[in-house]
């Protein structure tokens, strides 16, 4: 494939709102979760991360899920320093495993509560996954074509072939493409369910553990994308695989495993990487997100500008491989992240300097 | 590169496959009535899709099972691909909804809310109900895989994504489908809009005032030349464009100026390199309230003249939402086969406000080209251009 | 005009601009307080929508128990504070009779 040029970065967790506090987050190697009331860890986004009035103005009615999504989309598009009609005509794909569910469920508390003939037009409008589209739309003032898409697994590399195959096609310049989801009390309560929960906050994303435990995440992370190599600022996209599982190419200076604990056993990652390779994980700094491949790309970008690799916090002793518990200079001219499915897929996002 | 519609299925209150809904038409039959699927004091009629056939997955799982209803319908019925020669293969699957992709459970909720805990039968079914995943599961095939949720231009934009793919070489064949169902969360939350009309739907009629909403589903089967060859069989149409855009304008009112929709739609002529007076018709969204109707009027206006002819089938089959963009390409290909289209039902006085008036009656159509048209909220506006070729591609 | 009838219509004031700072989206830092009776609720003055217009039928449903039946009546009840009030006042004692 033709590399994708990534222009801009924008993302938005439990780690702040921008760049510079996520490749913090990242120099530290492990940031402690959030606890709820009742004990259940999450790496929520704090609240004072999605005031902005001035980005925001023409979102007022935003929620959360929305405000996520406009704040890293419009995040990446100041990193890219594009011009207003270049923004016009950018396209947006916005990827999501869960949508905005929180919107679902206050609508569902509108009919429980008021009846049906009685309910918020202004929820049910939110109901809508692409409602965040809509105002990052709005506020950006890009009138390209604009989708929202959805999928548990690899979704997010989904949106990236999408994005080429505009950009091949001549649909567009440029692709403004993200990933957003959300954390709600119903989802934490379905999480503890459905998966494990790590109740002391830690994850062991570089384990291959049988029965992983979680700590859910939440946020945004876009990219700008596109086919001109001149404007490449964090490298480009060379490949973009979904596929059984199976060995991973040993052609990188550094995988970078999207052990995210919501996909079942981590096993098939010691298959796809045998002993003595360079391996990084990072979940441990934004939780277990359906779409952390977009985390984990942002994460590969920066370490590919910076020339430095980023600490990883393993808690218990990592497989055989070889793994920097803290942040060091490094040379780095291409890294591959693997990510897997419940029913034993994986997909491969190449990133080259 | 050119697209290939080999196979179509559809699935709506029109009728369950080709032969019914062409009837339906035909008659100018509106099978609308009071909802039944469920308890409701909303008093708007809708189109429900009668005896659904649930064979494949549990009833609750609607929206599935009518999008695997029209995968039927196109494999089992007109189409030259077979289950069989898909088995295995690596296809392109893009499916619309709205509904089908949220976790709206109203008893899961309930008794969360109550007490803390509830059961995970319903959460379950949603985890295992991804459309587009499903669907490749069902027919035992693997490659690109996405449900597109992108309101009611969800069903065109996925047609579009299955073209995207097929011109980049991800894939060969492609379904790409929209299917929803008629569930209490669109139906209240249309009704507190204010845009549900308590009466049936009468698109772009001086006296509309609002949508009826309907369930349905429908696939198209796109293939690449290659493909077409290396099995020798008919296409039955091309997808000559599509064009997408965004208004950027309001979360659910589409911009009275239409500038985004007039840019689907210039987008989608020029990919088919054809002039606006080359269209036989137009399938316009025409959902009956005041804003769609008035917006399209006056793009359809500026670009094809006050002469157009155009329709909106939505008196026949409700708004479907995330099928509608798909269900209403393939009534366009049907129209261009058959070589007539129906009556746009509810219509009877033009509205001065829009001055151009669909077709009143039963209306023979000569040319190749048809226009499909989708707005949605969001400020999504996506345009199809269908033709139906000259020659048989009979390869 | 009677006092009660004032009293009663400056009681519906306030709590309208209680009910609009909070129900509808995005006037969480507006003062109730601040709105003044007569200021334009649409375009100009607090520059509600559309959205915010079928909000209000829903609140008028929700706390006032009355229907707007057809938005072109709506347009000139939901002009200010003002109007909506009167509209609310009189309907009540409609409703309550």
């Amino acid at each position: 494939m033709k590399p994708l040029s990534i222009e801009g970065l924008g993302i938005l967790c439990a780690c702040g709102r921008g760049i510079e506090k996520f490749e913090c987050a990242l120099r530290a190697g492990w940031v402690a979760p959030q606890f709820s009331a009742d004990g259940r860890p999450a790496y929520r986004v704090n609240t004072h991360d999605l005031v902005d009035r001035e980005v925001l103005k023409k979102a007022r009615r935003a929620d959360r899920f929305s405000k996520m999504t406009v704040l890293a989309a419009h995040d990446a598009m100041v990193d890219s320093s594009l011009q207003i009609e270049e923004i016009r005509e950018t396209g947006v794909i916005l990827a999501t495993a869960f949508g905005a569910h929180s919107a679902i469920f206050r609508f569902l508390d509108n009919i429980i509560d008021y009846g049906e003939l009685n309910v918020s037009p202004t929820t049910f409008a939110h109901t809508l996954h692409n409602a965040a589209a809509s105002y990052l739309t709005s506020v950006l003032g890009c009138r390209g074509p604009t989708l929202t898409i959805t999928q548990f697994y690899f979704v997010f590399h989904q949106a990236l072939q999408l994005a080429y195959s505009w950009l091949l096609e001549g649909r567009v310049e440029r692709v403004l493409v993200g990933v957003t989801d959300e954390i709600s009390s119903v989802m934490e309560y379905i999480c503890d369910e459905k998966l494990s929960i790590a109740y002391d906050g830690r994850m062991h994303p570089l384990s291959c553990l049988k029965r992983p435990k979680v700590v859910p995440g939440e946020g945004s992370a876009f990219f700008l994308l596109s086919l001109d190599p001149a404007r490449k600022r964090y490298g480009s996209i060379c490949e973009i695989e979904i596929g059984p599982s199976r060995a991973a190419p040993e052609d990188v200076d550094l995988s970078v495993i999207g052990a995210n604990a919501m996909a079942g056993s981590e096993k098939l990652y010691e298959r796809a990487l045998k002993d003595g390779l360079d391996v990084a994980a990072y979940t441990n700094i934004y939780g277990g997100l359906m779409t952390g491949a977009g985390f984990e790309c942002v994460a590969s970008a920066l370490m590919l500008k910076n020339q430095v690799r980023y600490a990883s916090s393993t808690f218990a002793k990592p497989k055989g491989w070889k793994v920097t518990e803290t942040t060091v200079p490094e040379e780095l001219n291409t890294i591959r992240c693997i990510a897997h499915s419940c029913e034993g897929e994986l997909a491969f996002l190449k990133i080259e300097k | 590169m050119t697209i290939f519609v080999t196979g179509v299925g559809i699935i709506s209150a029109a009728g369950k496959g080709e032969e019914e809904t062409l009837e339906c038409f035909y008659e100018g039959r509106r099978n609308a009535g009071p909802v039944s699927l469920f308890a409701s004091d909303i008093k708007s009629p809708v189109y429900e899709v009668r005896d659904l056939f649930c064979g494949h997955f549990p009833e609750r799982l609607r929206t599935l099972n009518l999008c695997l209803a029209a995968i039927d319908d196109a494999l089992e019925g007109n189409c030259s691909v077979t289950r069989a020669a898909l088995k295995g293969k690596r296809i392109g699957v893009a499916i619309g909804t709205t509904v089908g992709s949220i976790l709206n459970d109203l008893d899961f909720y309930r008794e969360y809310r109550k007490t803390g805990k509830a059961s995970m039968v319903a959460v379950d079914h949603y985890l295992q109900g991804d459309l587009a995943s499903v669907v490749h599961s069902f027919l035992e095939t693997h490659g690109p895989s996405v449900t597109v949720v992108n309101a009611c231009t969800s069903g065109a934009d996925a047609i579009g994504m299955a073209m995207s793919w097929i011109k980049a070489g991800l894939c060969e064949i492609a379904i790409a489908g929209g299917s929803d169902e008629m569930n209490q969360v669109p139906l209240s939350g249309f009704r507190s809009l204010g845009i549900l009309s308590d009466s049936l739907c009468a698109p772009f009629d001086r006296n509309r005032n609002g949508l009826n909403l309907g369930e349905g589903a429908a696939v198209l089967i796109l293939e690449n030349e290659t493909s077409l060859r290396q099995r020798g069989q008919r296409a039955r149409a091309i997808i000559r464009g599509y064009g997408s855009s965004n208004d950027a304008h309001h979360l659910t009112a589409p911009d009275p100026d239409g500038q985004g929709l007039e840019r689907a739609v210039t987008t989608a002529l020029k990919a088919a390199a054809i002039r606006p007076d080359q269209i036989s018709f137009i399938n316009v969204h025409g959902t009956a309230t005041r804003d769609n109707d008035c917006v399209e009027g006056l793009v359809l206006s500026r670009l094809f003249g006050r002469q157009a002819k155009f329709l909106s089938t939505k008196g026949y089959t409700g708004h479907t939402l995330g099928a509608a963009g798909v269900l209403e390409a393939s009534f366009s290909l049907l129209a261009l086969e058959q070589e007539w289209i129906p009556q746009s039902a509810g219509f009877s006085e033009e509205d001065p406000t829009i001055g151009i008036s669909p077709v009143k009656e039963r209306t023979s159509i000569e040319g190749q080209l048809a226009l499909s048209t989708s707005l949605g909220f969001g400020g999504c506006d996506a345009a199809l251009v269908i033709e139906r070729p000259e020659e048989e591609f009979l390869f | 005009m009677t006092a009660s009838k004032e009293e009663e219509l400056a009681a519906i004031r306030r709590e309208l601009k209680e009910l609009l700072v909070s129900m509808l989206a995005g006037l969480e830092e507006i003062d109730p307080a601040d709105i003044k009776d007569d200021e334009m609720l649409f375009e100009e003055g607090l520059g509600l929508d559309s959205l915010d217009a079928v909000e209000i039928v829903v609140l008028l449903q929700r706390h006032f128990g009355l229907q707007v039946k057809d938005m072109k009546e709506g347009r000139e009840i939901f002009k200010s504070i003002d109007t909506l009030s009167r509209y609310i006042y009189d309907n009540r004692l409609k409703e309550n009779k």
